[in-house]
């Protein structure tokens, strides 16, 4: 992910301000259909307390979850999991592949691209698309696995945990290992006796000319199974008698929780649980979802979804930056540094705060070891053995965050950073915008703009009524964070520059809005501050984090019917007393422990 | 999840016959004749983010009066050496194959509307506002549906596209949306696509085996798609995306199978594209040049006659980390490319050496496309298959900094054997008065919606053919803001083809 291109200042009309960050025409009421948290039996907001009295009460379930396949991510995690086997070494339990992945890894990255399709979903895997080259590159990595693990030897022992030299009498014993080992590991379940006899088939006729041409093709034919291509859960069992409702099998459930949590298969040790009957257990399957939210897997899967709900920018060039504008500060590489301080910054309020969404907006900690970050927030550097530092009060945290309030030019773009609030952070619908041309009759242009500041020059551009309809939505959000530059470092004033580059003047800037933060109250705030910690106490932005949490976790929406059940818990996880981040994640992982599928 | 916008019926045609390789065997084609001459194709070569415009003209030139036309043009050949640093050494022998229009303006959008709407390049109205303009396929997409592309009936790929970008500008229209054509960026899995059916008559009984043997594969994944369609555990939802999926493996399946229907082509004979990496190689030139050998050999076996080639662009933040790659092979010590092309366009003369080097590695990309395209087709009259197409070379916007559509540079090859005149620097700017007043965003100029017209009338398209649906006036492309940005201009010039162009 890179910096956003803040370029939509030099545009002419109100509507191309929507335009090019996202759209907009208007927004549904402050309420997004598709990811507000709702009460049982309306369309509103949740609030604290709510729950009592709805009809999610102890054993209402998640229910179906759309059917798809394996996002890219998942899939290489997958096929890398599948491929090593855990060592141990100086008593530090090791993955380490067991064949040689650079092939592997190769024909891998010739995988389509999965992404959103437009600007208005955060998430891989919310739309996937899948055409013939989708197919043809599952096959083609498959080609590559089955040629490495029949033609490894020790690979295929360490694999299936059986020798199969040459001189094996039986070789189709090595076929029944290949497919009670790994082929359980590839399915996530141990196959049926149906399956496994149609393995052994097509292991029996390809290796007519040879035992390797046997194994090749059950391993190829196993990777490109849909068990393993989607996330299928066919295993299930009818619910009270009824076959229109099943609940899922362990093996569903250890594979829903193990992606959900870290992207990936269950490890050996979850698969492991669920083929004792463990995991049929609550207590020990929510002392299994504490075990995996441990997990490193577990830890960057997680670190994924922010960079992925925030799009935080990994990387970027910020040296064409006026010099002046500048102020002697080193911007070479200090994107990525900027990115894992925001990082750490989270990483430190959700695992060692245990925070919740209240912390991670108006907490000041901060880890800065880095000079030139710690000139950006006028702070201080910590060492790199003890960078924490605490942020002076002109900031507060995530929105203030300077990773998250960069551009590539010295203006900022208070409509870009308002759509980023309004729709990340609050969940709200923007619809596409409409092309308004603004004749200079209506609308007459500002002749030297360098006499106003950025706000007042958005404020004019979008003062007209018919784009007031989308703007009041956006620009009082996007205001509040006129005290920070593209920098990131706080202001008092903004200075303005000439064509060629050259500082004409310093202008005050504004910081006081009024940004309808939840479509109720009309509370003005007087600087980022104050907006975050009106952010932070408004339920719908709690309402939108569990969504969206949701969302990345299953891999998409669930229909409605259940979804008010999980939203609703997921909601109670994150503000109820005790409640956080962390607990916004064990909860909706627990869920689905009574997760059943509706057909 | 949803699925690309091709129709089973399309996937079935599409791969039926085709086998796929695993390792592909070139001595496994199975050679023939070669398609017979066609004067029918169409490739459109787009990218994004504008020109530097003294740079992409040629410098210093003079047009004069001809033709009688209200156009001013300047015969190439006579223009010496390069015709500018842009458009460099790869386009100088190609000179009097080639058409540069000037003076084209966008006006199916304001002159800065809509950022980086990729609808009008080929589609002359708006991608990105599906509310308002009216929606309409781009001319590619047209041209392989038409009968005078096609008299014979389409062919298994009427129309491809290939574009390593996320975006391309390439259009069908669906559900009453328009949607980007599906497109092909691996050369191994395109080369696979289109030929793999393709079964040697020369082979080898190993060679055999191995392609059953993989063809087994296939149908074992097949058949585990089959049972599940009849599993009493699926809902009807999930059925049917496992249906649509179990049709891509059946498509992949049938490549295995002795079709009767193999590509029999002669160009296919020897072991010329037995190096196509399944991987999506670093060496981006490589793999253009890769793509681009597959295509051509797409249309010298008369498998498509038209494709859209999508050069690299990044527009969203969805497409940077495919596009960065891509603009960073360009680095050298001296320069390097560090943050999206998105980005140094916005910043233009501040990121001039990065934009410059890109439009610069770009037209080579087009240029080696011609070129590629200019071997003799027709031995008797020394045609080339670029003589007997036209390639249309355009940019997005004239200028992407700020978005500007007028003076869209658009570049022309071939003649579509004699539809189009050649060899030709058509300026329409001093035949119209030509300007675009900022500040008021009125504009006056040629509508470069009229090019689109005049491709799709040389392929012989009639305007009921290819009128835009939802547009009160007919026509092609859109004219929404005529009334307020483009008091000059009238329905009827928005449909008339450009002159000097046309024979």
């Amino acid at each position: 992910m890179q910096i956003p291109h803040w370029h939509a200042l030099r545009l002419g009309t109100c509507a191309l301000l929507g335009q090019l960050l996202v759209a907009c025409v208007g927004y549904v009421d402050g309420a997004d259909a598709s990811k507000q948290a709702t009460s049982p039996g309306g369309s509103g907001t949740i609030t604290p307390g709510v729950s009592g009295g709805s009809s999610c009460g102890v054993g209402a379930a998640v229910e179906t979850v759309p059917l798809r396949r394996l996002t890219n991510y998942e899939y290489t995690n997958a096929i890398r999991a599948l491929l090593s086997v855990t060592t141990l070494e100086g008593g530090v339990a090791v993955l380490r592949p067991v064949v040689d992945m650079a092939p592997i890894e190769g024909v891998m990255s010739a995988l389509p691209k999965d992404g959103p399709v437009d600007n208005l979903t955060l998430f891989d895997a919310t739309q996937l698309r899948t055409d013939d080259s989708h197919v043809l590159s599952h096959f083609q990595i498959a080609s590559q696995i089955a040629n490495s693990v029949a033609t490894d030897a020790v690979a295929f022992e360490k694999l299936t945990g059986q020798a199969c030299p040459e001189t094996s009498v039986d070789k189709s014993a090595c076929a029944k290992a290949l497919l009670s080992s790994f082929g359980a590991r590839v399915l996530r379940r141990p196959l049926s006796a149906e399956e496994q006899a149609n393995y052994l088939e097509l292991y029996r006729s390809a290796a007519a000319t040879g035992h390797a041409a046997g194994i090749k093709s059950v391993v190829a034919s196993l990777l490109n199974a849909p068990s393993f291509i989607f996330h299928l859960e066919d295993q299930g069992t009818p619910v009270a008698g009824d076959n229109k409702r099943l609940a899922l099998s362990a093996y569903e459930k250890a594979t829903r929780l193990a992606f959900a949590l870290t992207g990936s298969l269950p490890d050996a040790e979850l698969l492991a649980k669920a083929a004792s009957g463990e995991l049929d257990d609550l207590q020990a399957f929510n002392l299994e979802v504490d075990r995996l939210l441990e997990l490193p897997a577990t830890r960057a899967h997680i670190k994924r979804f922010f960079s992925q709900w925030l799009k935080i920018p990994e990387n970027g060039d910020l040296s064409a930056l006026n010099r002046d504008f500048l102020a002697g500060i080193d911007v070479a590489g200090i994107v990525p540094k900027l990115s894992a301080e925001t990082h750490d910054f989270i990483q430190h309020v959700v695992w060692q705060e245990r925070g919740g969404l209240e912390a991670l907006l108006l907490s000041r900690s901060a880890f800065i070891s880095d000079p030139s970050v710690a000139q950006l927030y006028g702070v201080n550097a910590g060492s790199a053995q003890s960078p924490q530092v605490e942020l002076n009060a002109t900031h507060a945290g995530l929105l203030t965050r300077a990773a998250l309030l960069l551009g590539s030019n010295e203006t900022t773009s208070p409509i870009a950073r308002g759509v980023r609030v309004r729709r990340h952070i609050l969940c709200d619908v923007l619809a596409p915008p409409p092309n308004i041309n603004v004749d200079e009759k209506e609308l007459a242009p500002i002749a030297d703009e360098s006499l106003y500041t950025t706000r007042q020059i958005f404020e004019h551009r979008t003062s007209l009524p018919r784009c007031q309809a989308c703007h009041v939505s956006i620009n009082g959000l996007g205001f509040g964070f006129e005290g920070y530059d593209t920098l990131g470092r706080f202001r008092s004033e903004e200075q303005k520059y000439d064509s060629a580059g050259q500082r004409v003047r310093s202008l005050p800037v504004d910081t006081r809005t009024v940004a309808n933060v939840d479509g109720a109250s009309a509370g003005e705030s007087q600087d980022a501050v104050q907006l975050s910690k009106m952010i932070a106490g408004s339920n719908k932005a709690q309402s939108c984090l569990a969504a969206q949490w949701i969302e990345y976790s299953l891999g998409s929406q669930p229909p409605e019917s259940g979804a008010s059940c999980l939203r609703e818990r997921a909601f109670t996880a994150l503000t109820g007393q005790g409640g956080g981040i962390v607990e916004l994640f064990r909860t909706t992982a627990r869920e689905i422990y009574l997760a059943e599928k509706a057909l | 999840m949803y699925f690309s916008n091709r129709s089973r019926r399309f996937f079935l045609q599409g791969l039926a016959g085709a086998a796929l390789a695993l390792p592909f065997l070139p001595s496994m084609i199975r050679t023939g004749q070669a398609a017979p001459v066609t004067k029918k194709r169409f490739f459109a070569i787009t990218h994004d983010h504008g020109v530097f415009e003294e740079a992409w003209f040629p410098p210093n030139y003079k047009v004069a009066k001809d033709y009688a036309l209200p156009v001013n043009q300047l015969p190439l050949s006579t223009y010496p050496g390069d015709l500018s640093s842009i458009l460099g050494a790869g386009f100088t022998p190609l000179k009097d194959k080639l058409t540069l229009l000037r003076g084209l303006d966008c006006m199916a959008l304001g002159p800065q509307e809509g950022g980086h709407d990729q609808g009008f390049t080929l589609a002359g109205t708006s991608f990105r506002d599906q509310v308002t303009s009216p929606k309409g396929k781009s001319i590619d997409v047209l041209l392989s549906e038409s009968a005078h592309v096609y008299p014979d009936g389409p062919p298994r790929f009427p129309h491809l596209s290939v574009c390593m970008s996320y975006v391309g500008h390439s259009f069908t229209v669906k559900d009453g949306k328009m949607v980007t054509s599906p497109a092909h960026a691996n050369p191994r899995a395109l080369f696979d696509l289109l030929f793999g059916g393709g079964v040697s008559d020369a082979e080898t009984p190993e060679q055999k085996t191995e392609r059953l043997r993989q063809g087994a594969v296939v149908h074992s994944v097949f058949s585990d798609y089959q049972r599940l369609q009849n599993s009493g555990r699926i809902s009807a939802a999930d059925r049917l995306v496992l249906q649509e999926h179990m049709e891509l493996v059946r498509g992949l399946e049938r490549r295995f199978v002795d079709d009767p229907n193999a590509v029999h082509c002669a160009d296919l004979s020897g072991d010329a594209y037995s190096n196509y990496t399944n991987i999506i190689a670093k060496d981006y030139d490589q793999r253009y040049d890769q793509l681009f050998d597959v295509v051509i050999l797409a249309t010298k076996c008369g498998l498509t006659n038209v494709v859209h080639l999508g050069l690299p662009t990044s527009e969203t933040s969805n497409t940077t980390d495919v596009e960065d790659a891509i603009y960073r092979h360009l680095d050298t010590p001296d320069l390097k490319f560090n943050t999206t092309i998105h980005s140094y366009s916005h910043a233009w003369q501040g990121a001039r050496p990065q934009m410059l080097r890109a439009q610069q590695w770009l037209a080579g990309l087009a240029a080696k496309f011609m070129a590629k395209l200019n071997t003799v087709e027709n031995s008797a009259t020394g045609e080339t298959y670029l003589d007997n197409s036209l390639v249309m070379y355009v940019n997005n916007l004239s200028q992407g900094s700020s978005h500007l559509r007028y003076d869209i540079p658009v570049v022309l090859g071939g003649n579509l054997g004699g539809r189009f005149r050649s060899g030709n620097f058509l300026d329409y700017t001093t035949a119209v008065q030509h300007t675009v007043e900022n500040s008021g965003n009125k504009q006056v100029g040629v509508d470069y919606t009229r090019a689109l017209v005049t491709v799709l009338q040389g392929f012989g398209l009639s305007e009921a053919e290819y009128q835009q649906p939802g547009m009160p006036q007919g026509g092609f492309g859109s004219d929404q803001r005529s009334s307020k940005t483009h008091p000059s201009l009238t329905t009827a010039s928005r449909r008339d083809p450009l002159p000097g162009l046309l024979t």
